[in-house]
């Protein structure tokens, strides 16, 4: 039998990054059941596809730091949420792993480094 | 197009679009400094286009990014006032990235000045007063827009676009038609560069909406190993013909059909691997899809080294359903046992899916292929492959036909569905049972008399209705059939602006289409799938 595969739904309000962690995943086998653009769509796309992880980046249209994340960790405190955020949010990273985010990654990332960190988190 | 070139155009639209919004909020943020959810909105979107280029390898402009993102952080937690000195620096920037940003998407080479950044720096510090940094660049800079060279054009547009390009060209015809009989040069002359520029439009009309069928293919890797995943099966997908051109309302049509194949070969043709490894097979099914085209037909092939059809059974099935009688059976072809998984008491059977391996839902791919003027085609061997072959026209709308009489009434048939046309003596053709044959490339090719089909509905004919001496024969050609169309008189092969038929009279089954022809007289075009299949069921049945 194989192994089944880990259900991912990745936010982030850039198509071209949604794009990139999309294919970089599928690649990697696993499985992408949506991508959410805004934290309307997340919350949404939560509910309704139960990932068991979501790979979140933290400035959305509608989101502004940790809410959406805080808000995701009360409803479905099982998934795993990995932060990917840009340069410059130190900050806010340390006040993700407080509110529960599994690990983060920061953009640009290396592809390595982001299938080794969701590979981390996993286990 | 590869990843990278996919990647690419994702991120300059995207860029674009951004930079474009963020410059518009900025003016609107200066009018307004203190509506927060402005300010927001910049600082989102410059630190997007950061993370963006840099991703992309654009170190330096995401550099530039990265520091107006700062600059609008401090703004955002009124750290900072967007007043006139910061509002300049702010300008002067998005001027400098707007021309930068010209220079990308062209892919030319460009410089940051890293003057701009040290001093933007500086601004995002808190140093700014008095900055004689930008009051001076400010002076010189020139306001730049870069027009992109791209626009977008909805498919309804190019539909009517089309559609009137198909109304000109049937006037040119007729204009052509009324010009050659006035016998006038001036008017000749203009009417044969009229011709011209009519046909380029066309060709330029059509060009237009040709898009890679990759469009359609790239998205089919994800969909297999879905299946795969949830089939527990293994399966490799090659893929090859992606930049084949095709109008986007042709694959549009037809990209149910595909994934429907698709699904099919990887749920129902692939073996799981403990059966493949029975079988001495590799472990890893494998599924090649290919595309290409010639002479206005695209190819698609969708080929499974699965367990493949048992056509036996299919046969054994459709005649448990009454569909074929029991001469039939015993005398079937391979190939026409293959033809029967389309048929829709057949391809809707969960039974037959489970035993021969395929056929659910074929015969609305069958019919969606049908109506573009295109046919499938399968080959398939039991135990080693199956292959799907769909043909279709690269565009609707103009097709080459071949244009005769039967009668007193114009008919055309698209040259693709056209394998010969022959004149034959009447003594050349013989009967048996209520049919008519003519023997062509060795084979028995049954013959339709088409004054006969068209006004009487009947095909059954016999040699005594034909009593001219030589005829005019179309040898047309159908999902594997042959089949003889006996024509009174043949007029000229020409291109044709194929509308279709509007209700009520959209259920002619015989009938595919309507033109008006150069002489204003009306013209239909023959439904060459549904005359081989009435034909074929009247002569099996």
């Amino acid at each position: 039998m194989k192994q089944k595969k880990t259900k991912i739904l990745v936010v982030d309000d850039s198509f071209y990054m949604r794009t990139i962690i999309k294919n970089m995943l599928l690649d990697a086998g696993y499985d992408i059941i949506g991508e959410a653009g805004t934290a309307a769509e997340a919350l949404e796309q939560t509910d309704k596809l139960k990932p068991e992880l979501i790979t979140l980046d933290l400035i959305l249209p509608d989101n502004n730091g940790t809410d959406l994340l805080q808000k995701l960790k009360e409803d479905h405190p099982n998934i795993q949420i990995v932060v990917v955020s840009a340069v410059g949010q130190e900050l806010i990273l340390s006040k993700a792993k407080d509110l529960g985010a599994a690990d983060y990654i920061t953009k640009p990332f290396e592809e390595e480094e982001v299938l080794k960190t969701i590979k981390s988190v996993l286990n | 197009m590869s990843r990278k070139d996919e990647y690419w155009k994702i991120f300059i639209t995207e860029t674009r679009e951004e930079f474009d919004k963020t410059c518009l909020n900025l003016v609107e943020f200066e009018k307004n400094p203190s509506d927060q959810k402005l300010v927001d909105e910049v600082f989102r979107l410059l630190h997007n286009m950061k993370a963006n280029t840099k991703a992309m390898g654009l170190e330096d402009i995401g550099e530039l990014f990265h520091v107006l993102e700062n600059i609008f952080s401090q703004i955002r937690t009124n750290k900072l006032q967007f007043d006139q000195q910061v509002a300049q620096a702010v300008f002067y920037s998005t001027d400098y990235i707007e021309l930068l940003l010209g220079k990308i998407e062209k892919q030319e080479s460009y410089e940051v000045d890293s003057e701009l950044i040290e001093n933007l720096n500086k601004i995002a510090g808190g140093e700014i007063y008095p900055n004689s940094y930008f009051s001076q660049k400010s002076k010189q800079s020139t306001d730049v827009v870069n027009i992109t060279d791209q626009v977008n054009i909805s498919i309804k547009d190019l539909d009517d676009l089309l559609n009137m390009v198909g109304e000109l060209v049937i006037d040119r015809d007729q204009l052509m038609n009324i010009a050659s009989k006035v016998e006038y040069d001036s008017i000749m002359n203009l009417t044969s560069h009229l011709s011209r520029v009519t046909d380029q439009i066309r060709d330029k009309v059509m060009d237009v909406r040709l898009i890679n069928v990759g469009a359609l293919f790239n998205r089919l890797p994800k969909i297999i190993r879905d299946i795969a995943s949830a089939e527990n099966k293994e399966v490799e997908v090659e893929i090859t013909g992606t930049e084949t051109k095709i109008d986007r309302n042709v694959l549009s049509a037809i990209t149910d059909s595909i994934i429907h194949i698709v699904r099919n070969a990887v749920a129902h043709g692939i073996e799981n691997p403990e059966k493949r490894k029975e079988k001495k097979k590799s472990k890893r099914g494998n599924i090649l899809i290919n595309a290409s085209s010639e002479k206005g037909v695209v190819e698609i092939s969708i080929k499974d080294d699965g367990g493949g059809i048992d056509y036996q059974k299919v046969t054994d099935k459709a005649y448990e359903l009454k569909l074929i009688n029991e001469a039939v059976k015993n005398d079937i072809s391979k190939r026409a046992a293959l033809e029967l998984i389309f048929l829709p008491a057949l391809s809707t059977s969960d039974k037959v899916t489970e035993n021969s391996g395929r056929g659910v839902g074929l015969d609305v791919v069958k019919t969606d292929l049908e109506k573009l003027g295109g046919y499938v085609d399968v080959d398939s061997k039991l135990g080693s492959y199956t292959e799907f072959i769909l043909s279709m026209p690269i565009s609707i709308a103009v097709k080459s036909c071949l244009v005769f009489k039967v009668q007193r009434s114009n008919f055309a048939i698209p040259l693709q569905s056209i394998s010969s046309v022959l004149k034959v003596p009447s003594a050349d053709l013989y009967q048996i049972g209520d049919s008519i044959y003519i023997d062509y490339l060795q084979k028995s090719v049954p013959l339709i008399y088409l004054s006969d089909f068209l006004y009487s509905k009947t095909s059954l004919t016999t040699k005594s209705n034909l009593n001219r001496k030589l005829l005019d024969i179309i040898i047309i050609s159908y999902g594997g059939f042959m089949t003889g169309l006996i024509v009174d008189e043949l007029l000229r092969q020409q291109e044709l602006v194929v509308k279709p038929i509007k209700k009520p009279l959209d259920n002619l089954e015989y009938y595919g289409g309507i033109t008006v022809l150069a002489t204003g007289d009306i013209c239909f075009i023959l439904d060459v799938a549904n005359i081989t299949k009435t034909y074929n069921l009247e002569v099996t049945a």
